[in-house]
Parts: C-alpha cells; structure tokens; sequence
C-alpha cells in the first residue's frame, strides 16, 4: 500500500492484485444497480424469473413509463415534474438563506455570528428523521399538511445548515483585504454581497446546491408523511406505493428508477468536473 | 440580491399555487386491486360535483396507508371527510364510536334502511362512550368473506386431479405440502405449497385464523362479550388451530418471506406461481387475470370453498363488512353525507359493484339476487355467492365485544404465531402469552 | 486560516464596535443577513425541537414504550446496526482510501462507478437489493436454486440474516461517501512527510502507520462520530428493505419510532422510543461540536 506521493512504477503483480480488487469494488457497487437495469429490460410478466441477465430483453418498459401508459404511473411526468420544482425550489431558498447567513457570519462578523455558526452546526448534526414526527405536527400547525410547500420547507431546514457550514469554511479562506478594498471605495454590505462574495464562492455554490437538489430529490420519509394526493406526489412516494400494491409491476418500478436516477447522476458527475470532490471535503474538515 | 429575491419569491409562489386548494369534500380510498375499481369510484365522485357543484378530492392510497395516514391525521385533527380502508371495521370503528371521534351518520343511513341487511347494519349501529347511546357511525358499503384459491393447472402438472383434493381440514392443507409441492420440486420447479401468510402488516392473516378457529370450533369470545380463550377446552381448540395454521410455515410449505408479507405480497407471490394456495378475503386474486388472461381466469384459477371443519361438518365462515368512515373533526360533514347518500343508493352502487366484476359482495339483498351473483356462470363470482349464501357464518368476536378490535390493533394472533415460527416457542407457551395480552385488553 | 481576533482588528466594524453602540453598522446588516436563516431555524428546527421535548414530557407514553416486548430487542438491533454498520463501514473506508489514492486513470474511472451507490436515489436503489434478496424469487436465490438445487436463505425475513442484509446495504449506500472525505484528507498531508519517511527508510506499512494514520486520526474520528450519529436517523436502509419486519425484529429505533407514531398515531411513545438514543446522541454531538469549533 502506498500513497499518491509514492508514484513509482508498480510491480505487474501489485498490478493484477490492484485490478482484481477494483473488479471486485465495481461488482460491489454496481450490482444492485446491473440488477435494476437489467428488470428494467425484462417483460413485465417475467419480473418473477429471477434471471442474472434479461432473457429477452425489451425496451418496451422505458416506453410504458414515458408515455404513462400503465395505470400506476399514469402521473409520472407530473410527479416528475413536482420532484423537480420541489427540488429547484428548494435549492433557490436554501442557497439564498445559506449565502445570506454564512456572509453575515464571515464577511460582517458581528458578535452574535458565532452563536449563530453554532446553531448551524448543531442543527447539520440533528438526524432528519428524528424530527420527522415534531416536525409533521408543527407541519400540521402552520396548516401546510398534504402541501408540496411543507416538503420544500423541510429541504430548506436540513440543507440549510449544511450550506451555511460549508459555504462559511470556504469564505474564510477568501482574502479580508477584498472586503476592506470595498469598504474604501464605499461599498456597503449589500455591494459586497453581491459584486464580491457571491461571484467569489461560485464553486461552492454549485457544490452545496447540488447537494441540495440531490437531498430534495431523494427524500422519501418527509415526502411520504408530508404529501397526500397522488397529483402532488414526488416520484419517490410513487415508487414507494409499489412496496404495497397487488400486482405491481416491478420492472415498470425498476424502470422509472432508472430514469428517475439519470438527473442526479449527470448532475454529480457534472458538478464533479465542476470542482474536484467538493461537494463532500467540506461537511467533514479537520 | 434583488435577483436572489426573485428567485425566492417565484420558487414559493410556484409551489405555493400547486399546493392545497381546499376542496369542499376530501376523500381517503384505499386503492382498488385494478384501475376499474377506482375509476367506477371517481366516476360517483364527478357525478357528485356535477350535481352539487361542489369540489371533491379523491386520493387513492395503497392498503394500509390509508389507514395510518387516517390515524396521524386524526390525532393532528385534520381527518378527511370521507375515507375507506380495510382494518377499519376490524379494528377501529368500535373504538372511535365509543370515544365519540365518528360522525353520526344516522340521517343517512335512516332512509335507506330498508334495503341493507340486518347484519351489515348490526355491524355500524354502534355505542357511544360519550353519550351512551347507539347510533350509525358508519356506512356499510359492501362485504367480504375469506376464500381459497388454487393453481389447477400446476396441480394437474404435478399428476393429479381436482377430484384427488381431501374435503377434510389439515388433510387438504397436508395434500398441497406433502404430494403437490413435492412433485413438481421433483419436476425442478422452485414452488411452495400454501401462500399462509403470518405478518403483523397484513390483515389476511387476522381474518384467516378466524376461519381456522371455526374450523376448530374455538370461540375465543362468547356472544355474551366474555373471554373464553383461558377456559381449557377453549385453550385446547385455540392451540389446535394455531397448530394448523403454522404446520405448513414450520414444515418449509410457505414461502419463507411469507412471515413478512404485506396486504399484497400474498397476490403477488401467488400470481406469479411461486406458491399453489393462496387464501384471500376478496376475489382480487382472480380478477386482476381477467382483463388480460381470460383464459387463466376460466381454467387455471380456482376458488373453492374452505375443507371440512375437524369434526367433519362445513366450516363456518366469517364476514367483515366494509365500512365508509366519517368523523367528528371533518372538515365538510354535509357534504360527507351528501355524497354517502349518492353512494348509497341502490341504483348508483348496484353498477358500481357490478363494474369491479364482483370483487365485493352488495350489503343489499336486492343487489344480490342480482343475476350477476345469482346466476352468474363466472366461476369465480358464483363461487363467491355459494359461500356467501350457503356457508353458516360466525360474526367476527369484536361483535360480541368491542374492546376485541385492539386484539386486531395490536395484531395479537401474528404476534402468536412469530412466537412460534420466528422464535420457536411451544404452541401453548405462544397461546398463554396471547391469552394473558388479551385478557388485558378487554379487562378495561 | 486566521483567527477571528486578528480579523476583527482589521475590520473596521471592530472599531465602531468598540464605541459602544448597541448595534454597528454592519451589525445591522448582519441581522438583515442572517434573518431569513434564522426565520427557518426557529420556525422548522428550533420549534420541532421544542415539541418534541414537549411530547416527550408525557410520562405515561414510557411503560407503553418499555413494557413492549420489542422495544428491547429494537436497542439492541440499533446497537449492532451502529457497532457494526459504522465500524466496518468506516474501516472499509480507510482500507479503500489506499486503493483511491493511487494516481492513475484506471483509479479515477473505478472512483467515479464506486460513487454511483451514493448518488443514485435511495427507494430505487435499496427496492432492487429488496427484489434481489426475495428469498421467493430473488435473482440470488434463484442462482443458488440453479445451482445447487436447493432453496437459499431467507435474506430478508429471517431476523438475524435480515440485520445483515440491512447492514450490507446501510454500508453500500455511504461507504463511497466516507472513502472520498478520508481520500480528501489524505491528498492533502504534504508531500515531503512520504519523501522524508522514504528516506528514513519506511516500508509502505510503516508509511501508513507512521505518516498517513497520524495525519487523518482527527478526520477520522470526527468522521466516525457523524456517520454514528447520521446512521441512527438511517430510516430507508431498513424500511425500505425488511420494513422493520418481520413481526418488528429488525427496527432501529428511527423506525420503530415511526412506527409508533405513524402506523399507531401514538406520537408521544414514537418520540419517547426514538429520545432512548439522546444519551448517545446529545454526548456525540457535544464532542464534534468542540472538535469541528477547535479547528477552525
């Protein structure tokens, strides 16, 4: 085992030994994926068979779910569509509050910033679904029960604190005397925010709104609890009708997951190249 | 910072305009096993807001959810106008009248009266704790009665006939597991013998013991509400039918996730052949093939009445009627009623029954001399009216006491039956712990 | 980085601070800065918080909770879902984090699959492992039954085979996400501590247990802590894939708590069972709020 730094030529059998173990992490990791793709090409009636490959494969799935065509995702463009503005509005909020915040924080530094740098960080630790049941009654409270608006809000209270803690690292590392240059040529807060901090922390943005977006896109718990009439369902919940329904069509399941899974990767994987491995380094800096 | 507010703004107006308008009649339904069920209840629904002029909201949801939907939403005091799930009647209904959480539903059911049956009203004329008087606090809607199902045509690939099938209790069940299953194990085919479901998810299982205790004779709960199950003959007939109940799951004759199944898994799993008898409380089973395997629906599929009680007498089956609950805390209560007294009526639920293809049976004994279930010659639905008006039946025992609905609450007889199967208790030993519960629970 | 006091004295609002005013300039905006954050702390944490302690306060909601013959067993499955799902999962973490280091583009193209598991959507992701693991019809049980003719485990429904299959998939779902922080943390220990270690002579054990391990401890720690903590709220990891069953032997208390509430609408013994986790959780989080405030 040797570090990045040791770039020496490697023996050929450290070589096979590496290929072998990488062989190994990608069957890993994509084998519930494989498996997933591989329903999604199998008749409907052939769910059941169990096979490690489709035996007769078929696009015909893919067709049903984008055109609707099965009864029980006669709404899939529309839950895809509540999914995705769910998700941009969330992202919206979160990143305005979030930018907002960790600027006051960083940039103006007043005295209650620390505290409130501390409330971000203890609500980041809080585990999201031990909130969920307070949460569904103060839901219930503000009247917005069975409303899309109750599920943005939730986004927006747990990637809030994330955003703020992240954004706020890296605005650290942004140089004072930009500020103090500013304040010179008699720029006042709102200038600084805008001309100065929000361009600077642009590869940040766009790592934290994306973990926004993806954390919107994936939940399941809050959508179910929160959402109640299948026009304002997001597709998670929609998949999740399937666990309990008689008859339902795995594949078709398995095949709006698959494309229900095609956004966030295109979007990791853009937003990678965008800023190499940013979207994690900052939750966890030591 | 102007464009961020914009933004902002925009996003929360776009969400805020697509969330809840409220309707001037919310209903919760539990989804219909094919999309004709809902679409004959959306059809009532549209034809309600034509004539009213008012607003409904229909949302269907998968068995279960309903009800825990209903339940959070009842204890956050934002419960629908109108709603519809299985467990209701088994396990709630007397509850919430006693605690005075349903909606009197007296002013609708008064004037149709006359067409239900005498049972179907028993069922919903319920007491209230708060009051101490007996009122409707529920519309019967339809009923339902367990039936078993079978594959004929891998019971033939495997070498036998219907005619081989034992009439008798534990030899039928044995039939399946010993010679069946077996022979098309040996034929290569990955089978199970009995779809016999034990999980707390489900209800099945909690309707199906019953079957098994009338089969045994066990009454668990005398018609005078007093608990038998402690009483050693009792105690001795209940053991005997938990024993039947679990032979097939301990002998490998179930499928092994079976101890997990939800409300649909049993259909799922028999659907797909990977088991050869599946016990259900509606014709779902059969229904959802008819559409696209007329032929399966005629020939392969069977549904039977259930074998012979041990003392060789036809077993006495049960009857759970389905239940339209309305409650205190909603939100529209006339136009709840006004859209139960549309349901109701013998014309608008009479087509409506009869379009799901019989997957219920009328509470309305003018509906069910019908000759759709009279004379039917679907194999299926005139199976279903035999055992409906032929079999003796037994009122399930939270009839006789209300308090026996927590038994079904707290899924009492699967937690009996995991003592056994999961962690390998003596039948006895399960039965003395569910005994003890149960005596708690009707003690109050 | 640079500490705030330093910061301040070149801050010009540090001097109109020091006037005595009740609020700077600057301070003023600062609050019109952090309002709308904390408009969304108050109203959809801080007031959750609150109503939860408050639900929790309803004593009698405790004998319904502990006298449940389940609730011991669920602590007991949090416990082996925490020991064992964070412990392998971090030392998988740091294992791999050797492999992810390596320069190279076979490494960089495995490193991009090896995160699919945590980007992809959890309910269609942890659905297929639920197909794959149906001990009915399975595509591993039906392999095995191709094979050797013989029905294979119950990987979802028998209670201890139904912990494995959860932790199997909890560590799945977020290895890749606790490799890449530890990967991160090692690319940035200098370079000349390895060309100095060399020199001296070090094996590439000794490398890793001299040069690497003392570098990332503190990651590493903190990181433990937070996947601790995170792993306690992991709701789909096990309802999605068991549901809790069967018959409730293989809850969390995350899912047995929504459970009760849910399924029971008794919300006070759902928060009661899910606060049985505050005297792991309250202690955690003291410890990496001081560690991650320390390092800044």
């Amino acid at each position: 085992m040797s570090d990045a730094s040791t770039a020496l030529p490697r023996r050929l059998h450290e070589n096979v030994l590496l290929g072998v173990l990488g062989l190994v992490i990608v069957v890993w990791s994509l084998l519930p994926i494989y498996h997933m793709v591989v329903l999604s090409l199998t008749p409907p009636r052939e769910g059941f068979a169990g096979h490690l490959w489709p035996v007769n494969p078929t696009l015909a799935n893919y067709v049903t779910v984008l055109t609707q065509a099965d009864y029980y995702l006669a709404q899939f463009w529309q839950q895809l569509g509540n999914s995705a503005l769910i998700a941009v509005a969330a992202t919206a909020i979160v990143l305005a509050c979030s930018l907002m915040a960790s600027f006051a924080i960083s940039r103006l530094r007043p005295r209650f910033g620390s505290l409130v740098s501390y409330l971000a960080l203890v609500a980041y630790f809080v585990p999201a679904t031990f909130l969920a049941i307070p949460f569904y009654q103060v839901m219930g409270t503000y009247g917005l029960l069975g409303n899309q608006l109750a599920l943005v809000l939730c986004v927006v209270a747990f990637a809030t604190p994330y955003a703020i803690w992240v954004l706020q690292q890296n605005a650290h590392t942004l140089p004072d005397e930009l500020d103090d240059a500013a304040r010179i040529d008699g720029a006042g807060p709102l200038q600084m925010f805008t001309l100065i901090y929000v361009p600077l922390m642009l590869p940040t943005i766009v790592a934290v709104g994306a973990f926004a977006l993806m954390l919107s896109w994936n939940e399941y718990l809050y959508a179910f609890l929160l959402l109640s009439d299948e026009s304002r369902f997001t597709i998670p919940v929609m998949l999740g009708q399937f666990m309990a329904d008689d008859a339902a069509p795995w594949p078709l399941l398995m095949t709006s997951g698959v494309i229900y899974m095609l956004p966030p990767t295109a979007l990791y994987y853009v937003a990678r190249q965008f800023q190499s491995s940013g979207m994690m380094s900052g939750s966890v800096k030591g | 910072m102007r464009r961020l507010g914009l933004i902002l703004s925009t996003a929360v107006m776009l969400v805020g305009t697509t969330g809840a308008l409220a309707a001037d009649l919310t209903i919760w339904w539990t989804k219909g096993t094919t999309e004709v069920e809902d679409n004959t209840l959306k059809d009532i629904v549209a034809r309600w807001e034509k004539e009213t002029g008012k607003t409904a909201e229909l949302s269907f949801y998968a068995t279960g959810d309903t009800e825990a939907k209903v339940l959070t939403a009842l204890k956050a005091g934002s419960p629908p106008d109108l709603t519809f799930d299985f467990g209701f009647d088994l396990a709630y209904t007397p509850t919430w009248a006693f605690e005075d959480q349903l909606a009197d539903l007296t002013s609708v059911i008064e004037p149709v009266k006359a067409e239900f049956q005498q049972g179907a009203l028993d069922s919903v004329y319920l007491l209230n704790g708060a009051t101490g008087q007996r009122a409707y606090y529920a519309a019967p809607w339809v009923q339902m009665t367990p039936h078993v199902h079978y594959w004929k045509d891998m019971l033939e690939t495997a070498g036998f006939g219907e005619a081989d099938l034992p009439k008798d209790w534990q030899p039928f069940w044995d039939f399946w597991c010993d010679a069946v299953a077996p022979a098309l194990r040996d034929k290569g085919e990955r089978v199970y013998g009995i779809g016999q479901g034990s999980s707390t998810t489900s209800n099945d299982p909690y309707l199906i013991m019953h079957i098994y205790l009338n089969a045994f004779g066990a009454q668990v709960v005398a018609p005078d509400g007093t608990l038998q199950i402690s009483q050693p003959e009792t105690r001795e007939k209940v053991i005997a039918a938990l024993n039947s109940y679990v032979k097939p799951i301990k002998a490998g004759c179930v499928p092994p996730d079976a101890v997990n199944w939800g409300g649909a898994d049993d259909n799922t799993s028999f659907l797909n052949r990977k088991n050869l008898v599946a016990m259900n409380p509606t014709l779902s089973i059969p229904l959802s093939q008819k559409a696209d395997n007329p032929d399966v629906y005629a020939n392969a599929l069977r549904t039977v009445p259930w074998p012979n009680g041990a003392d060789g007498a036809p077993t006495p089956t049960i009857i759970s009627v389905k239940q339209i609950l309305s409650f205190k805390a909603s939100p529209n209560p006339d136009n709840a009623k006004s859209f139960l007294a549309l349901l109701l009526k013998p014309e608008t639920i009479g087509p409506m029954l009869q379009a799901n293809g019989g997957r219920w049976v009328p509470v309305m004994p003018k509906l069910l001399a019908d000759p759709f279930y009279s004379q039917s010659t679907d194999p299926h639905v005139a199976a279903m009216y035999k055992q409906f008006t032929e079999s003796a039946t037994t009122p399930l025992p939270h009839t006789y006491n209300r308090l026996y609905a927590k038994v079904m609450q707290e899924q009492l007889w699967q937690k009996a039956m995991g003592r056994i199967v999961i962690d390998g208790w003596e039948t006895d030993k399960a039965v003395d712990e569910l005994a003890e519960r149960m005596t708690a629970l009707l003690a109050e | 980085m640079t500490t705030p006091a330093t910061n301040n004295a070149l801050a010009p609002s540090a001097d109109l601070r020091r006037r005595g005013q009740l609020l700077s300039f600057e301070e003023a905006w600062a609050l019109f800065f952090i309002l709308p954050f904390a408009l969304v702390f108050v109203l959809f944490i801080a007031y959750p918080i609150a109503y939860a302690l408050y639900l929790g306060s309803d004593l009698s909601a405790y004998p319904r909770v502990l006298t449940d013959p389940i609730y011991l067993l669920t602590l007991q499955n949090t416990f082996v879902f925490i020991v064992f799902g964070v412990g392998l999962k971090m030392l998988l973490a740091l294992a791999l984090s050797s492999f992810f280091v390596l320069p190279g583009r076979g490494v960089r193209i495995i490193s991009a699959l090896f995160l699919l598991p945590w980007v992809a959507p959890h309910i269609p992701s942890i659905l297929s492992i639920r197909w794959m693991l149906n001990s009915d019809w399975g595509m591993i049980n039906t392999l095995i039954f191709k094979l050797f003719h013989v029905d294979g485990p119950a990987w979802l429904t028998q209670p201890s085979y139904g912990m494995l299959s959860i932790i199997t998939v909890h560590i799945w779902k977020y290895l890749p996400f606790w490799t890449m922080i530890i990967v991160a943390a090692r690319l940035g220990i200098p370079k000349d501590l390895y060309e100095a270690a060399k020199i001296d002579g070090a094996s590439p054990s000794q490398q890793f247990r001299y040069v690497t391990f003392p570098a990332i401890a503190g990651v590493f720690l903190t990181s433990t802590m937070l996947s601790a903590i995170w792993s306690l709220g992991d709701f789909n990891s096990i309802y999605l894939l068991t549901g809790g069953g069967p018959m409730e032997r293989t809850n969390t208390l995350a899912t047995m708590g929504i459970r009760y509430a849910f399924r029971k609408a008794d919300f006070e013994a759902g928060i009661v069972t899910m606060m049985s986790a505050l005297p792991v959780l309250v202690p955690l989080i003291i410890v990496l709020l001081r560690r991650l405030r320390e390092q800044r």
